[in-house]
């Protein structure tokens, strides 16, 4: 069995809320000993090696990841920001591996693939699946999906999300033990005999017309439908793209010949160039549409996707589910963020949960299939051992 | 002092949790704020990004408009450059149809008109499905006699079944249905089509119609037509595929009928149209069943204000005698069919290529009708009329009926040119007997020939609407009331000549209409202004006539079109 211990802390003063988190874990462990451990906070501008110390302390030989979010995700709590959350593993069957890879924007690639096969040599066996936590804002023009699927040859999935700063948009910072990096991505793989099930929905609609992405490069586009592409936005969103070019209405992408999307959240321009830069990359060819979500819209994806994973894992109950939503949508849900874990709150016996407010989601999609890159997503994965 | 102590101590661990407690809420209530503002600004975003979507949906159905407009130009365009020498094709078919011919010179004609008729129904059926692809369709429901509907329909088909060696019989209802309200000529299309569509696809055996009167508690009226052949039938997978546009049923014997597969796409918008139901079932090799389901009520009057006409055969065609005819056309071939077929009667033919000559021949000579070809180098047929009716008017003598002779068919064309001042109108391609008939018809209206129709008989005379202007009755009705108020006008200033013509091109257009009462209303005024003393004014009321018609019309309209007891 999978004993998740969960704890979470608001105070204010972030020594004291590590000591409560500390506490609270050690008390749900009832004596199991966790192997691994994801520590997330969004609480910004501090030390974190003290934090990291603290966790250390108490739980020698940990295997610990962790990052800065735009706000925690936990089951007795829901919603949290200004917080420090903590997720404790303990189990008999299951094996942890713990790596981080390390100046991402420059050496990506090579540092995944190195990641992977230091978790790859600790577990002595196949991972079953993976979390990752990239730097949120250094990654932006990687294509860290598939990066991601390189790395793992595509033989055991990746799921996740980019580091936030509480939504600064300035430095994220990643952990791995008890050291703090930025541009970097921590990496926990698991094996051993589990089951899990996932689901990538969004709620964004795209509205209106196409356009044609008339000149790109990675994840900064220079024309759209043979406009400049900040003409374009100011064309659109006026006064809004004046005061902030993050404008937060994602782009739905539409690949060469394909009737799917994705979207892309714009994150600055450059009026010189005429470039808008996005998180996340664009293919050569590709059209666009504008979209627009409602809290509607979101609560129902959010819904949907809770639903299926309590009532369609395959292992039957699951044992604990991790949460990997974008920060868009608690932003245009405010006051009703923690209506969307409404059902998994009422879940009878509830299944611990947790996750925090990402700037891009990772995840397969389908469920069994390969590894993407999401923005305006909603990423949830549930795990359980398997007899 | 300890104490002291103690409490001093307590006093300040209370203050700090108070100064975290305080510095918590802040900061919960800064996140709300900083929340707010965000979500505000989602929001305002999302309104405005709807603002911009829907003002490209508008400047999208703009375009999607002015597409729709130039594929009706077009198709007005396309309809009138092969209507116009479809009309040569059929006229000259016709008129060597009427010579000593060999059977080889006989079976190469028959090929000939056969293919030429085949032209003219596709173009009809692309022209009117794409008619009533992009527009909502306006049903105009008119009390008509149902006896007639089914004669005309007996008339065409036998003989056409008769052609092809087939049986064709109709199967009317066990009691004579009176008159029915309902768009007859949308209800005759549906019938010719399904019956066409059965003589096309039966090689042996028979066709039959059969009416029948379907108890309905929802629906008044509710009748069935059963449209039965014995024909090579339809495979059982495209039973449905037919209805659609550009289908036929995907067999070599349909595929060798030829056709563009709109009549039944047709078929079904129109039905859909009259709230009904068409459905088919058809075994392979052995025939076709359409039955049809039709909402026509009884009507309230029994008196039909749309008159079906009867068979060509019994319309009668009067003699034409001494007869001077302007003929305005370019084309030489349509000249040549006009000439040919009036050659058998005693009609002198003046013809000129264009609008600007038309207005000089009829300055220098006085005709009894003109013909005139709507699209013409130089001065078009519109403006040349125009100019003749003011000459008309101007030389006092009786007006002279003008004609449009054009390829552009679409109702609503030949509304507007009634409006611009012709008496009528000829669609091409036509027949001998539709010019013949034409012509009789102007003439009698026009006072050149028979008397004028002041005389009380000639006002008693009964309206008859034919039934396939009926659907323009409503536009009619309200152009003669607009036109009305204009006379009004023109009496009230004194502006009498003005006053003669519009009773001139009112007379026109009802007569055309089949309201002989109110174009012998105005053919009377008309006659009173000629003799008018200069300077004497008629009285105001003399125009109340035409109001009290125009008013007992719409009435009579409006109760007609109420649906009668079941």
């Amino acid at each position: 069995m999978l004993k998740a211990a969960i704890g979470v802390s608001d105070h204010i003063d972030p020594d004291q809320a590590i000591v409560a988190v500390l506490d609270q874990c050690t008390r749900e462990l009832a004596g199991a000993v966790p192997q691994a451990g994801i520590l997330y906070t969004s609480v910004m501008g501090i030390d974190y090696a003290p934090l990291l110390a603290r966790v250390a302390e108490r739980f020698p030989g940990l295997a610990l990841i962790g990052c800065t979010t735009d706000g925690e995700i936990a089951s007795d709590k829901g919603f949290a920001e200004d917080a420090v959350a903590l997720l404790l593993l303990a189990s008999d069957r299951l094996r942890f591996a713990t790596a981080v890879a390390t100046d991402l924007s420059q050496r990506g690639g090579d540092a995944l693939v190195e990641a992977v096969a230091a978790c790859r040599a600790q577990l002595g066996d196949e991972p079953s699946f993976g979390i990752v936590l990239p730097d949120g804002l250094s990654t932006i023009s990687l294509p860290l999906d598939r990066l991601l699927r390189q790395a793992s040859g595509d033989r055991f999935p990746f799921f996740g999300g980019t580091a936030g700063d509480h939504f600064q948009l300035q430095t994220t910072w990643q952990f791995h033990g008890e050291r703090v990096y930025t541009d970097a991505a921590p990496l926990l793989l698991c094996s051993g005999r589990l089951h899990f099930s996932s689901q990538v929905l969004t709620g964004n609609e795209p509205i209106g017309r196409f356009y044609p992405v008339t000149k790109v490069e990675a994840n900064i586009l220079y024309e759209i439908d043979n406009k400049r592409a900040t003409d374009f936005y100011a064309e659109i969103f006026g006064q809004y793209f004046d005061q902030n070019p993050a404008v937060q209405s994602p782009l739905a992408v539409y690949e060469d010949g394909r009737h799917e999307f994705y979207l892309r959240d714009n994150f600055s321009a450059d009026k010189e160039t005429g470039s808008v830069s996005f998180i996340g990359t664009f293919p050569d060819l590709c059209r666009i549409r504008l979209t627009s979500a409602s809290r509607e819209d979101i609560l129902r994806t959010a819904h949907d996707a809770n639903e299926a994973i309590l009532h369609r894992h395959p292992g039957g109950q699951p044992e604990l589910i991790l949460l990997f939503p974008c920060t868009s949508q608690r932003h245009t849900l405010g006051t009703k963020t923690n209506d969307m874990f409404a059902l998994l709150r009422q879940a009878k016996p509830l299944v611990p949960f947790f996750g925090f407010y990402c700037y891009g989601e990772i995840g397969p999609l389908p469920s069994d299939g390969p590894v993407f890159f999401h923005s305006d997503t909603y990423v949830i994965v549930a795990i359980s051992e398997r007899e | 002092m300890a104490t002291e102590k103690g409490g001093k101590a307590d006093t300040a661990e209370e203050l700090a949790a108070l100064h975290e407690r305080i510095a918590y809420l802040e900061r919960r209530l800064a996140r709300r704020e900083l929340q707010q503002i965000r979500q505000e600004r989602i929001d305002d975003i999302n309104r405005h990004l709807l603002k911009h979507v829907g003002r490209e949906l508008e400047q999208a159905l703009i375009l999607a408009e002015q597409g729709s407009r130039a594929k009706s130009e077009f198709l007005a365009s396309m309809s009138h450059e092969i209507r116009s020498p479809l009309n040569i094709i059929f006229g000259m078919g016709e008129l060597l149809a009427e010579t000593t011919l060999n059977q080889r010179q006989q079976s190469c004609l028959n090929s000939l008109l056969l293919a030429s008729r085949q032209l003219h129904e596709q173009l009809s059926n692309v022209l009117e499905f794409s008619r009533l692809e992009g527009a909502e369709i306006v049903v105009q429901p008119e009390p008509f006699r149902f006896d007639l509907l089914l004669t005309s329909l007996q008339a065409m088909m036998e003989t056409l079944a008769r052609e092809k060696g087939l049986h064709f019989e109709v199967r009317g209802p066990a009691r004579p249905l009176a008159s029915r309200l309902g768009d007859l000529p949308k209800v005759k299309q549906i019938l010719f089509n399904l019956l066409g569509n059965a003589l096309k696809y039966t090689d042996q055996g028979s066709i039959t119609l059969t009416v029948e009167e379907v108890p309905d508690e929802q629906t008044a009226g509710m009748l069935r037509f059963v449209v039965s052949d014995t024909g090579i039938g339809i495979p059982p997978g495209q039973l449905e595929s037919i209805f659609d546009h550009f289908s036929r049923a995907d067999n070599a014997l349909a595929t060798s009928r030829g056709g563009a597969g709109l009549g039944l796409a047709i078929c079904r918008k129109l039905v859909a149209a009259l709230q009904g139901e068409l459905a088919v079932r058809s075994a392979l090799g052995r025939g076709s069943t359409f039955t049809l389901l039709l909402p026509l009520p009884p009507a309230a009057h029994h008196r039909p204000a749309v008159e079906e006409p009867r068979p060509m055969e019994e319309a009668g065609l009067l003699a034409l005698s001494s007869l001077r005819l302007l003929l305005a056309e370019d084309v030489a071939g349509n000249v040549e069919v006009v000439r040919q077929y009036l050659a058998p009667y005693d009609v002198e033919i003046d013809h000129v290529g264009n609008g600007a000559e038309a207005v000089r021949r009829f300055a220098e000579r006085r005709y009894d009708i003109v013909l005139m070809d709507i699209r013409m180098p130089g001065m078009d047929g519109i403006t040349a009329t125009r100019w003749i009716n003011q000459l008309g008017g101007e030389g006092g003598g009786p007006p002279v009926p003008v004609i449009a002779v054009t390829a552009h068919a679409f109702p609503e064309q030949v509304l507007s040119y009634l409006q611009r001042g012709f008496a009528g109108v000829l669609t091409k391609p036509f027949t001998r007997q539709d010019l013949l008939k034409t012509l009789n018809h102007f003439l009698r209206l026009s006072p050149n020939v028979p008397a004028p129709s002041t005389t009380p008989a000639a006002v008693g005379r009964a309206d008859q609407v034919p039934a396939s202007l009926a659907p323009l009755l409503g536009q009619v009705l309200d152009a003669l009331e607009g036109d009305l108020e204009k006379m009004a006008a023109e009496l009230r200033s004194g502006s009498l000549a003005a006053l003669a013509e519009s009773c001139h091109a009112g007379k026109g257009l009802a007569g055309l209409y089949g309201l002989h009462q109110y174009a012998s209303l105005l053919a009377a005024l008309e006659g009173e202004l000629a003799e008018t003393v200069e300077g004497a004014l008629p009285p105001a009321e003399r125009l109340a006539p035409m109001y009290d018609y125009l008013r007992r019309r719409r009435a009579a309209r409006a109760e007609a079109v109420r649906p009668g007891p079941a």
